[in-house]
């Protein structure tokens, strides 16, 4: 039975719902075929949420549904026994396990309701059940199930109402509250996304995935205490100071997939247009934290890099505006993406140069393309957001900012200091420490809820990153930009899956690159090649020789003669990879000869007269081959130089190793 | 006597004996170089032949050190980017204030182990040396007291490692912890840092103390003849309550001499890019001369606070009044 306040309100909310879809400004961009209306008031002494929603959903596919299939997040964290909490604990360091009961968090729906439309009017409260799909565990409650009187037809659109109650975490991957710091994501119940197949496409909570859910309009109303501070996904629309010391602000934004928002009364606001030929200007809207006052410039700067070279190189950032949030110390919110709306995150401490809050920040705004915009399914194929985005992120970094300097934190982390002599290259690197200890431990084809969880990162992230590089070096920026921009322009508003990555990829290079990803993606091949042996000798012949008529002893050649040098080089392929790779011979009298390996042999045997010995060999000299997991071993001289390096670098080792000693004489 | 006359003092007795604080760098050498050719063995057999010599000969390459750590195991293990420039002399800080100094790899450990009980056995021959100037001194007198104080001495510094053991369990740690739980729901970052600052400054003024109650046990072993380490960290203790400005403020004043050879250091200390022998050569100089001068500032703390026991002693018994001036 619906409390009496849900009845009150349906008539209005209904004419919301519709109003919602029928105001929205901008040009019909996405299906949107998933609009919400809701209504939330945040209790920040009881760290709880009550929400009142209404969905409208219009089932776009060509089979009938009869169920409705909701997202309850936040009961990951109920209990020690949902799905996600299960494979946390899986990973070295658990993120949930030491918080007491109370910080533990649920999202309960009270009522659902079948507004009238095509549908007559009934309560479906009764006809919800959890699922697991996944796994079937019955102790994991992410998936709520509703049962509709009759199917819902192709094109036909429902109204459903519902009411529920939140206990927010504390936060836990990158939702929740700290003090007086709330981030809130995923907050209200979602619906799944409603296949051509006739099945939902809503999978349980992981511990190593995100979210998928269909494009809408969104206009939500959130209640907070008055002063506080409310950033949120799109533009706000309006507040009003209620009577009971509240304020309630209402925000809108077409065109998204999700929904979040963040208040604090801590907050402080920037704000600063971007703008650049040719793209549309966005208001930047940042809130950040007082003590981080002296890198407000650095947020906007960085997001403008992002804006700038995805919208250059990919397509514009549609929406005319964005909020940009610098979270609270400890929050645990920063680094993550919603649409129109990122978490950043910085320290009080930060040196510039140091590709830090930059780095995060430019992944983060990047999302609004991978993930915002292309909205494809992060339970299956996560690597179509994080992986595209991580190689975009590093390609903005390199042009933006260039090669940031190494810097370690000292005293718990809090004190930086940076060794501006020691760069990093994200460009090249992309995180290939964390692929190589994980290279095969999943295939990167396998749904994404399925990866071990401690493998996700490394394959998600960083292989993806890194054989988009190998692609980049391979076949050119301007190929990969192409493959990128179609592929971004076609899934715009759209949930784009792997299949059309691996066409789109095809059909704009015009190679055939099958072969690359059969081992990248469809299996878990390691590429590795190696120079194993250089040799170089004088080119002698023993016993007899003829001169003219005669036979003399070799030996006996007139001074004078050239020297000839037979040069013998064997390169390896380590591993299962297979990629043409690129020799590089260079001998001593400068001259270079360039051969193009197949890499199909396990190895092969180059051999060469010349009449100097060879200074070095090296496979795949430009590296172009990102991928591959060892890059000392590609190439060897004839003559090892790693004398002075190596004196160099132990040396300085030692002045650490002495030092290390003397402080020990501190005890006597 | 005032801190000024025992720096003074302390810095002349140091000076008139520059082979002490040799003694003691050259068995520092003789112990870190080995393991420092066992990691030159480690470096070169990674870079190996590759073209990566050129990176790390300029500079450094942080994809090699990726897979250099991949495949480093124990003592390879413990080399990382962090050795250069200042970055070793605050990493060794924050072991020592953290506690881990004594967690490292095996090998480490047991040098640093090796070169303490050196100085254990030197401090004897040092302390003699620094208490009777006027004395005639022999490398076998030297010898001859480093043997006689050497467990005298050893007990003295199972007592300080107990000390710390007990600091770092019983204060550092169980206030960092209270620390973390107090700011649980801090989020201004700042707070956060100057609590924890609090306890390392708190840890850091504690540890000072012991080590300068530590010194002066030392030096009442040496010139009251002590045997009982027990009784002379307690007689250290009570010379440095019955004295505290001069003792603590003589202690002080050498902790900001350190604090300026640190920051010397600083602008001087050499970064990644020595691409030549020579280069080479003159950065490991550099580092070797902020050792030298660390060392000769270890020295001069004891020959200094020597001389101020000495002299409060001395005015103790010829019955002048005692005052400490800081």
């Amino acid at each position: 039975m619906l409390p009496s306040l849900l009845r009150l309100c349906a008539c209005a909310a209904f004419c919301a719902t519709f109003l919602t879809t029928a105001v929205a400004q901008e040009p019909l961009a996405s299906a949107r075929n998933a609009n919400y209306t809701l209504w939330v008031r945040l209790d920040p002494a009881a760290k709880t949420l009550d929400g009142r929603g209404i969905l409208a959903w219009r089932n776009d596919t060509p089979a009938a549904a009869n169920e409705l299939w909701f997202h309850l997040y936040w009961n990951a964290w109920l209990n020690s026994n949902s799905t996600w909490m299960r494979e946390d604990t899986l990973r070295a360091r658990p993120r949930f396990g030491r918080f007491p009961p109370p910080e533990w968090a649920y999202i309960r729906v009270h009522a659902m309701k079948l507004l009238a439309g095509p549908f007559p009017e009934a309560d479906l409260t009764a006809q919800m059940r959890f699922a697991a799909p996944d796994d079937g565990n019955p102790e994991d409650r992410t998936v709520l199930v509703v049962t509709l009187p009759r199917a819902v037809r192709p094109g036909e659109i429902i109204r459903v109402e519902f009411l529920w109650t939140a206990k927010i975490p504390r936060t836990i991957a990158r939702t929740g509250y700290r003090g007086n710091f709330f981030f809130l994501a995923h907050w209200f119940p979602k619906l799944g996304v409603f296949q051509p197949d006739g099945t939902w496409n809503c999978h349980q909570f992981h511990s190593a995935t995100e979210f998928f859910s269909d494009y809408g309009v969104y206009d939500v109303q959130i209640t907070v205490p008055r002063g506080w501070v409310v950033g949120a996904t799109g533009v706000r629309l309006g507040v009003t100071n209620n009577p009971d010391g509240t304020a309630t602000y209402r925000f809108e934004q077409a065109d998204v997939h999700d929904f979040a928002w963040t208040t604090s009364p801590d907050y402080r606001e920037a704000t600063r247009r971007f703008e650049h030929p040719g793209l549309k200007a966005v208001e930047m809207r940042l809130l950040y934290q007082a003590e981080h006052e002296s890198q407000v410039d650095r947020h906007f700067r960085a997001t403008e890099a992002a804006l700038q070279y995805y919208g250059l190189w990919f397509g514009e950032y549609p929406y005319g505006h964005v909020t940009i949030i610098d979270p609270a110390y400890q929050s645990g919110a920063g680094g993550m993406e919603y649409p129109t709306l990122f978490t950043a995150g910085t320290r009080y401490w930060n040196p510039f140069g140091g590709g830090s809050p930059e780095g995060v920040t430019i992944h983060e705004a990047g999302h609004q393309f991978w993930y915002g915009l292309v909205g494809n399914n992060e339970f299956e194929h996560a690597w179509l957001d994080e992986g595209l985005n991580t190689f975009s992120e590093a390609r903005v970094m390199s042009v933006a900012y260039g090669q940031p300097f190494f810097v370690r934190r000292f005293f718990r982390g809090f004190v930086p200091v940076a060794a501006r002599d020691i760069l990093m290259d994200f460009s090249v690197d992309l995180g290939l420490d964390r692929y190589r200890d994980v290279a095969r431990r999943d295939i990167q084809a396998t749904p994404t809820f399925r990866y071990f969880p401690v493998t996700a990162s490394g394959i998600t992230y960083s292989k993806t990153g890194l054989w988009l590089g190998t692609m980049e070096r391979m076949y050119g920026w301007e190929t990969t930009r192409k493959i990128l921009s179609t592929f971004f322009q076609r899934g715009k508003f759209r949930h784009p899956k792997p299949e059309d990555f691996l066409a789109v990829a095809q059909e704009v290079s015009g190679r055939d690159m099958s072969p690359f990803f059969d081992q990248v993606f469809y299996k878990a091949a390691v590429f590795d090649f190696a120079v194993e042996s250089v040799q170089s000798r004088e080119v002698r012949t023993l016993g007899y020789v003829e001169r003219g008529t005669e036979l003399v002893p070799a030996e006996a050649q007139p001074a004078g003669e050239t020297k000839l040098y037979e040069t013998r080089v064997v390169v390896r392929r380590v591993h299962d990879g297979i990629l043409p790779v690129e020799v590089l011979l260079k001998f001593e009298n400068g001259e270079e000869v360039r051969e193009l390996w197949d890499g199909q042999a396990l190895w092969k045997l180059y051999t060469y007269v010349k009449p100097a010995r060879l200074a070095y060999a090296a496979l795949d000299p430009e590296r172009k081959i990102l991928l591959d997991v060892n890059y000392t071993n590609n190439s060897q001289r004839l003559v090892w130089q790693a004398d002075l390096p190596a004196t160099k670098w132990a040396s300085k080792w030692m002045i650490w190793l002495q030092d290390l000693m003397h402080t020990l004489l501190f005890f006597l | 006597m005032n801190i000024w006359r025992a720096w003074l003092g302390g810095l002349r007795l140091v000076g008139r004996w520059p082979s002490l604080v040799l003694w003691v760098y050259l068995t520092s050498l003789a112990i870190a170089a080995p393991l420092a050719v066992s990691m030159r063995s480690a470096l070169k057999w990674s870079i190996g032949g590759s073209l990566v010599d050129e990176k790390l000969r300029t500079g450094f390459d942080m994809v090699w050190y990726g897979e250099y750590t991949a495949a480093a195991e124990g003592l390879e293990a413990t080399f990382s980017p962090s050795v250069v420039g200042i970055l070793p002399m605050l990493d060794n800080f924050e072991r020592l204030l953290d506690g881990s100094v004594w967690r490292g790899q095996k090998a480490l450990v047991g040098a640093g182990a090796l070169l303490l009980l050196a100085w254990t056995l030197f401090a004897g021959g040092i302390l003699d040396r620094y208490a009777n100037p006027g004395e005639p001194h022999s490398r076998v007198r030297f010898f001859s007291h480093g043997g006689l104080y050497f467990f005298r001495f050893l007990r003295l510094l199972l007592i300080s490692l107990l000390l710390y053991g007990l600091l770092i369990r019983g204060a550092a740690e169980p206030l960092h912890r209270w620390v973390e739980q107090a700011t649980r729901e801090t989020t201004v970052e700042r707070t956060v840092i100057a609590a924890h600052a609090s306890v390392y400054a708190l840890v850091g003024f504690l540890l000072m103390l012991i080590s300068a109650v530590l010194d002066y046990a030392k030096i009442a072993m040496v010139v009251e003849k002590r045997h009982s380490a027990v009784l002379a960290f307690l007689r250290g203790l009570r010379f440095v309550l019955t004295y505290p400005a001069s003792t603590l403020g003589l202690y002080f004043g050498l902790v900001l001499g350190g604090v300026l050879l640190f920051a010397i250091y600083a602008v001087f200390a050499p970064g990644a890019g020595q691409a030549t022998w020579t280069a080479v050569l003159l950065a490991f100089l550099c580092g070797q001369a902020y050792l030298l001068a660390r060392l000769v500032l270890k020295l001069w703390f004891l020959s200094a606070q020597t001389s101020l026991f000495l002299a409060h002693q001395g005015s103790a018994s010829s019955g002048s009044p005692v005052t400490s001036q800081a």
